[in-house]
């Protein structure tokens, strides 16, 4: 398959205020196939933003280099860059500009103007399904219409490869639902490649043609889904919700020893601050009244705890698994039972969850 | 070129159609500018805020005829000359026994008419005849109701000392002792004194050695001679009128003739034509120190022109360091980012921000220019240029002094971590220049406020158009200053701009 991206080596080392050095990405190779949606998949701070600032040209690689079409990032870069779209996390609009004033002037800074420029403009604009507002100031837009101009932008000079990045954080779901088919829309209409990046897995799962998983500056994982799921083999996950209850370690041995469970953790989640300074365990849940004063100060502190079970064929394995916690002393409140996903993937290549 | 013009162009299209940034960059400054010039200004009638500016009085002025243009400058002044000198050098005495070395128009026109008789008129009616004593009519008027009109003397505002000589005179305003120093001519009295050896007027200079650091009391003082100087030459005239028509009159009418002569010969002409010569300037105001000359260089001071200029550099510099602070903002906004992506050099977007910074400032301080000559317009009931004729001087010093601002507002900017810390920075220094160059008030002159102000963008743009506003069109150095550093700041930021990983 042709390639629009090729990134081989890319280092990207930051200097801290005390002088040591912090390296965010840590030689990434990395190809992207002409016509694919293709994901990268990473909590936060993982190095996906630093990768893709690198290759989009916001940031020159300390090592390494990366070619988008036939162009250097380094050596070539504003070839490079006519062939990139960018579609940032943030609104980047001028808000006292109309949709088609923003428009224009972005298309300015690619070089177009004239006729030319007019036409394409409508063109996106129609594409956004925004014409009917295009002279109405970005700043009277709704979240989802502003995300929308946001990506008409990117669209404006036809790039061969559009870079999104995280295009539905912070939007309703109806005008996410629309931005979604916007970038299926991109691909099998306009053919063009999309770098999508994001942490939420469902977006990745439904959108993408290939996945790459980055942690800690490095590609763990790439791609397709089947690929990827493939890699944690058939167990399901069973997430047992027990609340702030204590689970012994005798419990757990019970859980590994049955049929087909191959993993038991438990792992807990704070809801609320602690006040380790008052000395109150994290599991107390109560009041304390300040001397002196009238005031009163409701503590809510609160864990909620989770045993995470791996099982080949987990349900046939549930009820053995919701006996031996119910008899180690624990009220079990919830359980789900989840098939292996890229959640799963990231879970069982990191040992954290996405989200954490 | 286009990209460049395309983010100048953005950048200051959304700043003049943003109402709250306009209110900010032209109508407070034009509102402070105003309001200030009514409290302080003869305008609204209210008297100057000038006080005691230190003078230094140089009197070489040998007189000629009886007459000692030098001496009126003494007694206009000097508030408590040395008695003896007064004694010695009366300015005006116009009697037939006036001491010896006074003015005696009597023996003048006497000496005239010995062929020609004439008959005697006074003061008054010959200059209202003639329509030309104007400057004695308002002296006279004056002397009915001293001070009905305005409060702030000559006395109360120099504080003028006798210098015996002139390099004293200027070394003391070099070392910061004077504000100005005057220095009359020895052939002063003798150029403009009329006498019938000398009917006509010959070209004199006044000195008057203004320090340049000190931006207002100068040209106040020049103002002040000009207007002294104007009325001498207006009484000169009125002499001179005077006699032309007693002699006319005495050759038209040989009986006149010789009433006049034996009635001078009797010591019974004794016209008052002191009131054209009174040393008594007490009553004389700033306001009133207005010299229509034949002069169009010469300028009396305005207050608009004074704290409007200052105002507008002042109110510059906020709007370089707004400006600049975009280019943050920008960042934070993610749209320098998506400049930065697609296929234009960095150095050409943050030279297309710079530009934008250059003439946003530049249209500002047109704008502002344009609107306080309509304000003075307004308030003087008469349209004039108070910013002066020298238009290539003003359009320099306009370019310049937008290049200095915009530099100074860049370079705080370029050194900024975020916006907010560009502007608590920007607005310190933006304070400390417009304190430094007089945007509020003027500063006590010594050797540390004339040292630190040398540092202020707004004290070299507003001392240059305040001096071209006054007909000074010695403006180089303000030019050259304000070139320099505006270019030097230009090319330090965007060099800084240049090198900052985050941006």
């Amino acid at each position: 398959m042709e390639t629009i991206v090729e990134a081989r080596g890319l280092v990207k080392t930051f200097k801290r205020k005390d002088g040591t050095e912090v390296q965010a990405v840590k030689g990434i190779n990395l190809d992207i196939y002409r016509g694919e949606i293709f994901s990268l998949l990473g909590p936060n701070g993982a190095g996906k933003s630093t990768t893709i600032s690198m290759i989009s040209g916001l940031l020159t690689p300390s090592a390494g280099d990366a070619k988008i079409g036939s162009y250097s990032i380094t050596k070539q870069p504003m070839e490079a860059k006519k062939l990139l779209g960018v579609v940032p996390q943030e609104i980047a609009l001028y808000p006292t500009l109309t949709a088609r004033q923003n428009l224009e002037f972005f298309g300015k800074m690619y070089g177009m103007g004239g006729t030319g420029l007019r036409k394409r403009v409508d063109e996106v604009l129609d594409f956004i399904d925004l014409s009917d507002r295009q002279k109405d100031r970005v700043d009277t837009f709704s979240g989802g219409m502003k995300r929308r101009v946001n990506i008409g932008v990117g669209l404006l000079h036809k790039p061969q490869l559009v870079y999104m990045d995280e295009p539905t954080v912070g939007i309703d779901p109806q005008s996410r639902r629309r931005i979604l088919d916007t970038v299926l829309r991109l691909r099998d209409e306009q053919r063009m490649t999309v770098l999508y990046t994001t942490h939420l897995m469902e977006e990745s799962q439904e959108l993408s043609d290939r996945v790459g998983i980055i942690d800690h500056g490095e590609i763990i994982a790439l791609g397709t889904q089947g690929q990827l799921t493939q890699q944690v083999g058939e167990e399901d996950r069973l997430m047992i919700n027990v609340g702030d209850q204590p689970v012994p370690e005798s419990v757990l041995q019970r859980v590994r020893q049955i049929e087909g469970v191959t993993r038991a953790d438990y792992s807990a989640v704070q809801l609320n601050g602690t006040d380790a300074d008052e000395g109150i365990s994290a599991q107390a849940v109560g009041e304390k009244r300040s001397t002196g004063t009238s005031a009163t100060v409701r503590i809510t502190q609160a864990i909620d705890g989770t045993i995470t079970v791996y099982a080949v064929r987990g349900r046939k394995a549930l009820p053995h698994i919701i006996t031996a916690v119910n008899e180690g002393g624990v009220e079990i409140r919830s359980v789900e039972v989840r098939e292996p996903d890229l959640e799963a993937v990231f879970l069982k290549l990191t040992g954290r969850a996405l989200r954490d | 070129m286009n990209k460049l013009w395309n983010i100048a162009w953005k950048d200051i299209r959304a700043v003049f159609t943003d109402r709250n940034l306009l209110l900010i960059m032209l109508a407070t400054p034009l509102a402070i500018s105003t309001i200030i010039a009514l409290a302080f200004s003869g305008v609204a009638g209210g008297g100057s805020p000038l006080e005691n500016i230190p003078v230094a009085l140089v009197n070489l002025d040998e007189g000629a005829g009886g007459f000692n243009g030098g001496q009126i400058f003494v007694s206009a002044l000097v508030e408590n000359p040395d008695p003896a000198e007064q004694a010695e050098a009366a300015p005006v005495d116009a009697t037939p026994e006036a001491t010896p070395g006074t003015f005696e128009l009597g023996a003048v026109a006497a000496t005239v008419l010995e062929a020609t008789p004439a008959d005697p008129e006074s003061c008054e009616v010959l200059a209202t005849d003639a329509d030309q004593v104007t400057a004695a009519e308002m002296l006279a008027a004056e002397q009915e109701n001293p001070g009905a009109s305005n409060t702030t003397t000559l006395y109360d505002l120099t504080d003028t000392v006798l210098v015996d000589d002139a390099a004293a005179a200027r070394a003391g305003v070099e070392n910061g002792d004077y504000a100005a120093a005057i220095i009359i001519p020895a052939n002063f009295s003798a150029s403009i004194g009329y006498s019938q050896d000398n009917p006509d007027f010959d070209p004199v200079q006044i000195e008057v050695y203004g320090d340049s650091g000190r931006s207002i009391a100068p040209i106040v003082i020049r103002s002040v001679v000009e207007g002294i100087t104007n009325q001498m030459l207006t009484g000169q005239v009125a002499v001179k009128s005077t006699i032309d028509t007693m002699v006319t009159r005495a050759q038209e009418n040989l009986g006149f003739g010789a009433q006049f002569v034996a009635a001078n010969t009797a010591g019974q002409f004794n016209p008052d034509f002191s009131c054209a010569f009174n040393g008594t300037f007490e009553t004389v105001s700033i306001q009133q120190e207005r010299v229509n000359t034949d002069d169009d260089d010469s300028r009396p001071f305005n207050l608009l022109v004074f704290f409007g200029s200052a105002q507008a550099t002042f109110f510059a510099l906020f709007t370089a360091n707004g400006g600049a602070a975009n280019i943050l903002e920008e960042r934070r906004n993610g749209t320098l980012q998506r400049m930065v992506v697609s296929p234009t050099p960095r150095f050409t977007i943050l030279l297309g921000k710079l530009i934008g910074v250059f003439a946003m400032v530049l249209l500002q301080l047109v704008f502002l220019f344009v609107a306080l000559t309509l304000v003075n317009a307004v308030l003087e009931g008469e349209f004039q240029l108070i910013w002066g004729n020298d238009w290539l001087s003003i359009i320099l010093l306009l370019l310049v002094t937008s290049l200095a601002t915009a530099g100074v507002g860049m370079l705080t900017v370029a050194f900024a971590r975020t916006p907010e810390q560009a502007n608590i920075v920007g607005s310190v220094i933006g304070f400390a220049m417009g304190i430094l160059g007089g945007a509020f008030f003027t500063l006590p002159p010594n050797v540390v406020t004339d040292t630190l102000r040398n540092a202020s963008v707004i004290y070299w743009g507003s001392n240059g158009f305040q001096r071209l506003a006054s007909g000074d069109s010695g403006v180089i150095t303000n030019i050259l200053f304000l070139l320099v550093i505006g270019a030097a700041l230009f090319v330090i930021s965007l060099i800084a701009f240049n090198r900052r990983q985050d941006i």
